[in-house]
């Protein structure tokens, strides 16, 4: 597919259109200036999913070099893919809205050529600054054998860690955002243009799996702009379809403030001397029912509140 | 190793053994041998079957299930939080009164990968067992019989092996084979407690030992099939797959992590998969005659309850796209 600037070096080919697709998941990183968080971020991805495209937006911090070098560690640099993609990509809110689907410059044109980098069956979104628990790893390397007879949907509750120091941290227990992050590599679930950001598309015949909450954590760090990503504050703070980033608001606000008790549901931890935080919270967070025995409805679905947040139309992430 | 996180010497070592497999697989073999060492089987006894079948109904599976997706849809299932917090409040007042645990029940085969999340969060270790016998000797007096009943309880069978055998992979595990068992059962129940690191069996004295010697020599061997599986009236793709799938799972016994054993394992779920989408799509119209036929029972129902005149439809099926053929191969690399 063309684009409307007539670049054909970033023309979309869909997946399986450029080449046969072996089995296997791929995890797909849109990132810009990720580089505080991959020393986190890739150990935990490289060993859930079978392979890693990354795809990097404009970073001057070292984001590409850095993701190899991790791998190479890792005894992974063959599963790690490093795409350039040099395009201002309009940020989420107005500026999505203003863009059209078929420009380089719009999120939509952005993901789906990201996506198009993949060579495997399956592919997930994944944003720069998610990180899998111990048990998380080990739940998403059982879906490399269990997606094998479906088409699915993958969605997956993700937390947000708060990270204060390199002791402490804070753990939004009290709000889950599930999201459908994994799906086959198939023209049938391409990303759509949505309001203020992309959707992937989502076939009625698809099926479903959800994962346990607790075990995918996003990094906040408390002093870092989290929200650049966007127009502007007022893109989401008054948006009905950005609860989940109403509520970062609040938590940065009210942890700046010093009045994390303002929050219910967060919860401080602290890490045992020696000992990173992120790594303590890696090593010992645990699925758990405290969020999602109030949150969750045992019909399987989540109850729509306040505190969970599911985003059919999908949600901003990546780039930051 | 268990990934259990208890330090040595302050705390006797936790362990939950799971054991799948029905009487005539011959996990009762094991299960009579392990409880003579002191591995206590939980005190509710019935409790695991009811939260089973809870779990498998949810679900929308039964515990013979030949379709290849009964593994997804129980994991689908297994994520839903109130299931995981009962097993888990279980299984901690379980251990609490006995640490090393042997969890018997024939779905376990399909809860391989729910019950290790559950018994990590126990900080306990987790060990799976497998007994194996022949297929033609479990689908051998199997009910329902008839004609070509065979394709149905060896596809169940093959089903269950895949899903166990995979999803139990890197874990402390071992395979048994039941004829060795009543053979001399001293080296492949040493095998499972040196794999399964289970001290209940590494430390037993004479006395157990004694036992086990009498409890298996009490039992009545299993019956075996008069027709060996390469004479059975089941299709030919199938009964080819269910030898391949039983010669890998022997090597497993030698060796329980046996790369060419897992690659072949692999290749015949592949083969299975692709077998089982073309048995459906040939059995289409028995498909949709039974969901009319389930129409049709709801509305009686619907009917007889002084309900609404007409029923609400069941859920039309949706088109599924034909999938894609590429020929899958799962990934055999050592992870960290």
């Amino acid at each position: 597919m063309e684009n409307l600037e007539g670049n054909g070096e970033f023309a979309i080919a869909w997946p399986g259109e450029a080449g046969p697709l072996r089995w296997g998941r791929t995890a797909v990183m849109r990132v810009r200036n990720e580089a505080r968080c991959l020393p986190w971020v890739m150990p935990s991805v490289l060993a859930a999913y079978d392979a890693v495209v990354l795809v990097d937006n404009g970073s001057d911090d070292g984001t590409p070099d850095l993701a190899r070098k991790l791998a190479d560690e890792l005894d992974a640099g063959d599963r790690l893919t490093v795409r350039d993609y040099p395009f201002r990509v309009a940020r989420a809110g107005e500026e999505n809205l203003l863009a059209p689907a078929r420009s380089v410059h719009s999120l939509t044109w952005f993901y789906n050529w990201s996506f198009a980098q993949s060579r495997t069956s399956y592919s997930f979104k994944w944003d720069g600054d998610m990180i899998l628990t111990a048990e998380g790893v080990r739940v998403l390397r059982d879906l490399e054998w269990q997606l094998a007879p479906v088409h699915a949907i993958v969605a997956i509750p993700t937390h947000p860690l708060y990270v204060e120091s390199d002791s402490v941290a804070w753990l939004d227990d009290g709000s889950a955002h599930l999201e459908a992050y994994g799906a086959p590599n198939r023209p049938e679930f391409r990303f759509l243009k949505a309001f203020e950001w992309e959707t992937r598309d989502q076939p009625e015949w698809a099926e479903r799996i959800e994962l346990p909450y607790g075990i995918c954590l996003e990094l906040k760090f408390l002093d870092s702009d989290e929200f650049s990503h966007w127009t502007s504050p007022e893109s989401f703070l008054d948006n009905p379809r950005a609860v989940r980033k109403q509520r970062e608001w609040a938590i940065f606000e009210a942890v700046r403030a010093g009045r994390p008790g303002d929050i219910e549901g967060l919860r401080r931890v602290e890490a045992p001397a020696g000992t990173h935080v992120i790594q303590h919270v890696i090593d010992t967070n645990r699925s758990t029912a405290s969020l999602s025995t109030t949150h969750r409805s045992t019909t399987h679905r989540p109850t729509p509140n306040l505190s969970t947040t599911e985003t059919p139309d999908g949600a901003p992430g990546g780039v930051r | 190793m268990s990934e259990s996180s208890e330090e040595p010497g302050t705390s006797p070592a936790r362990r939950v053994v799971l054991l799948p497999g029905t009487r005539r697989t011959g996990a009762h073999a094991v299960l009579d041998t392990l409880t003579q060492f002191d591995i206590a089987t939980p005190q509710q006894a019935r409790w695991l079957a009811t939260f089973h079948a809870k779990v498998f109904e949810r679900a929308g599976v039964v515990p013979t299930d030949a379709r290849p997706q009964a593994a997804f849809l129980l994991a689908n299932t297994g994520s839903q939080p109130d299931l995981r917090e009962e097993a888990r409040a279980w299984l901690r007042r379980q251990l609490d009164v006995q640490p090393q645990l042997l969890l018997h029940e024939p779905r376990i085969a399909f809860l391989a990968s729910f019950w290790r999340e559950i018994v990590i969060s126990c900080d306990a270790g987790p060990g799976f067992v497998g007994v194996q016998r022949p297929p033609a000797d479990i689908a051998h007096g199997a009910q329902p019989s008839g004609p070509l009943s065979d394709a149905g309880h060896l596809a169940s069978w093959l089903n269950a092996q895949l899903t166990y055998e995979r999803s139990t992979r890197d874990q402390p595990r071992s395979f048994l084979l039941y004829d060795d068992l009543l053979d001399d059962w001293t080296g492949p129940i040493m095998r499972l407690g040196q794999a399964l690191d289970l001290p209940a069996v590494l430390e037993c004295g004479p006395q157990g030992i004694r036992r086990v010697h009498h409890t298996l020599a009490e039992q009545a061997p299993l019956p075996t099939s008069p027709v060996p599986l390469a004479e059975s009236e089941a299709p030919t793709a199938l009964v080819d797959l269910c030898a391949q799938a039983w010669a890998a799972l022997q090597a497993l016994t030698a060796d329980p992590a046996d790369a060419a054993a897992e690659a072949a394992l692999d290749d015949v779920a592949e083969g299975y998969r692709l077998l089982y989408l073309e048995a459906e799509a040939v059995a289409r119209s028995s498909i949709n005659a039974a969901r009319e036929a389930g129409k049709a029972f709801v509305r009686s129902q619907a009917a007889d309850a002084g309900a609404a005149a007409t029923a609400p439809a069941a859920p039309v099926q949706p088109a599924v796209p034909e999938p894609p053929r590429t020929t899958r191969r799962w990934a055999r690399r050592s992870r960290t």
